[in-house]
């Protein structure tokens, strides 16, 4: 849940990259963080085991400066991905305020995007929170594996699985080299601003 | 969805922090909401922590522990406090939402902060209760 | 889903995020590790699962804070014979909380020693300085002076290195004593100091408000203005130098100061407790 601050005009939102193992949440942050943490002066925090798998969660705050005379400071999290880690995910997803779901692209993640965008509703229901109103963006991430000859799901086949009900923005992506990671976060952000603005008076 | 706090209510939590907290020489204070949010936070003027990320962490931390309790068939722990060589930090739970983290030297016990948490964080019930 | 321009927000959201975001062109090669002069890599805080062994050392190491603090023997030489056994567990458990129980158990202990020890001088005035504090920090709970609690630990660890290191003659003794009754006094003179001081802000508040409330009344504030415990400016006194007086004369003068001062207390409670009533 965003927090506003009447006294100093601040909000803080929580933006969480959700989906399955390996697909690339992890990799969405890093690319920002390297690109620009200098222009946006931030450290990215990571909990994760010596096999570079997220095992509690990852941390990138920034802020993006007065919108309506309010300091908006978008925090940006990610979720490990791997099934076991599922009480980890939930607890991080607590006061969530929008989502970035991060599906693999690759042929054979199919049956597990589709796990984990159930598992993101079941656990979104846990906090009498509606995947269906929550502000959400997809990204199909791993494009680039096309072009080494890896089997990759078309763009047509993951919206039917995955954005048939949701009807959200969605974009191809690919978080190695950078391509629609930003668009994805100015996606998200906006529809989330969006969603609060009617309280920033 | 979100929810706010406003000048008073904020001056108020402030207010008790410093007086119960601070004066009493603790370090750094700060009171977030579970989902790592910055409600108010104050400090000796010579910290300079990356308050965000802790509060990341910190609600994550108690997150994680809370959850252990339950496994092992604990409501909750009555303390959750990480002791450093110079710096040590504890947590309490302030309702079922909020979190009130303070970081001491070693020149302050920790029974007597308990005590002094116990009646921070009963004032600041009362500010935050709607 | 049609998205509608849904106003201002939406568009300085959107600015601001081009501002910030743009990717200018310039060439990014986030596959290779970057030059950077300054170290952008994030930090990481890594979980071996081999983290039990890593800290195995620290699970064995002796707990330096508590040695600085509260200076206590953790070898344990004799303490398991010595009637201190009950108060130091006593003592540990409130280092970690402070209660009515653990509190009522110290005081108890407290005079349970007094009587072991009704011969020996040097020990008995170390206990009965614990159970002064003892008793306040009971009382006063939250509201006791920050430092009680230190001094507390202080005098124990005085007390325990008197009692049970073998080499320590009886004028050490005695020297270690002064220095714990110098710190009790000193206490006691910030306990007084606290207490004016919240007395003096509880009388501008009720003044406060019985000038907000009428300004015919102020009048009656006048007896409570007067009424402010005596005692307190008693027990801000000038003393003696204790370390020019022979060890006899210091014993004695400070069993009696500690006497007078538990006297003080008590009197100036019952003037709070006055004070209260009367601003009801």
């Amino acid at each position: 849940m965003a927090f506003v601050n009447l006294k100093k005009k601040e909000v803080q939102v929580k933006v969480v990259y959700y989906g399955p193992g390996r697909g690339g949440k992890t990799t969405n942050l890093e690319y920002i963080y390297k690109r620009f943490n200098k222009r946006i002066k931030t450290e990215m925090v990571t909990i994760k085991t010596h096999g570079d798998r997220t095992l509690f969660f990852d941390f990138l705050p920034f802020d993006i400066g007065k919108i309506k005379g309010y300091d908006v400071k978008i925090q940006l999290y990610t979720v490990p991905g791997q099934v076991k880690y599922d009480s980890t995910r939930r607890l991080v997803l607590r006061g969530v305020d929008a989502i970035v779901f991060v599906a693999d692209s690759m042929k054979v993640r199919r049956e597990k995007n589709i796990l984990a965008l159930k598992n993101l509703q079941k656990n979104l229901i846990s906090y009498k929170k509606s995947i269906f109103k929550i502000p959400l963006v997809l990204q199909y991430n791993k494009r680039d594996l096309a072009d080494q000859g890896i089997p990759v799901l078309p763009y047509e086949i993951l919206e039917k699985d995955l954005n048939t009900q949701l009807k959200a923005p969605s974009f191809e992506a690919s978080a190695m080299s950078g391509e629609n990671v930003v668009q994805t976060m100015k996606q998200i952000i906006s529809m989330t601003m969006r969603s609060l603005q009617r309280d920033l008076k | 969805m979100e929810y706010s706090l406003g000048q008073e209510e904020l001056d108020v939590i402030e207010e008790v922090l410093q007086e119960d907290l601070l004066d009493l020489g603790v370090n750094c204070v700060f009171l977030i909401d579970m989902a790592g949010n910055v409600i108010a936070n104050l400090d000796n003027g010579q910290m300079e922590h990356d308050i965000y990320s802790l509060a990341a962490l910190a609600a994550g931390n108690f997150g994680a522990v809370s959850e252990m309790a339950k496994i092992i068939g604990e409501d909750e722990f009555s303390l959750l406090f990480h002791k450093g060589e110079k710096e040590s930090i504890h947590f309490s739970k302030v309702m079922a939402d909020f979190l009130l983290v303070t970081i001491f030297g070693k020149e302050t016990s920790l029974g007597f902060l308990r005590l002094k948490v116990a009646e921070a964080v009963g004032k600041i019930k009362k500010t935050l209760e709607p | 889903m049609a998205e509608k321009n849904d106003g201002t927000v939406t568009v300085e959201v959107e600015k601001r995020l081009e501002d910030l975001f743009r990717e200018d062109g310039e060439s990014f090669d986030f596959l290779e590790e970057n030059d950077d002069s300054e170290d952008s890599s994030p930090v990481e805080l890594e979980v071996s699962p081999d983290f039990l062994e890593d800290n195995s050392d620290l699970e064995h190491s002796p707990p330096r804070e508590l040695e600085e603090t509260s200076g206590f023997e953790e070898d344990g030489s004799g303490l398991d014979q010595s009637p201190l056994k009950e108060l130091k567990t006593i003592v540990l458990s409130i280092d970690w909380e402070i209660n009515d129980e653990d509190m009522t158990r110290f005081v108890e202990q407290v005079e349970t020693l007094k009587l072991v020890y009704e011969n020996d001088r040097v020990i008995l005035l170390f206990l009965q300085i614990l159970g002064s504090l003892g008793k306040y920090v009971k009382a006063n709970k939250g509201n006791s002076h920050p430092n009680a609690i230190k001094v507390l630990n202080s005098v124990y660890t005085s007390l325990e290195k008197v009692l049970l290191q073998k080499d320590v003659t009886a004028a050490e003794k005695e020297k270690i004593l002064l220095v714990e009754v110098q710190r009790f006094k000193d206490l006691e003179e910030q306990v007084a100091l606290k207490r004016a001081a919240a007395h003096r802000k509880k009388d501008t508040k009720i003044r406060q408000e019985a000038e907000a409330n009428s300004k015919g009344k102020e009048k009656d504030m006048a007896p409570i203005e007067k009424s402010r415990p005596a005692g307190i400016a008693e027990e801000v006194v000038s003393r003696p130098d204790m370390n020019r007086m022979a060890p006899h004369e210091a014993f004695a003068y400070a069993l009696e100061e500690i006497k007078q001062m538990i006297k003080a207390e008590f009197k100036a409670l019952r003037a709070e407790l006055k004070l209260w009533r009367e601003g009801q």
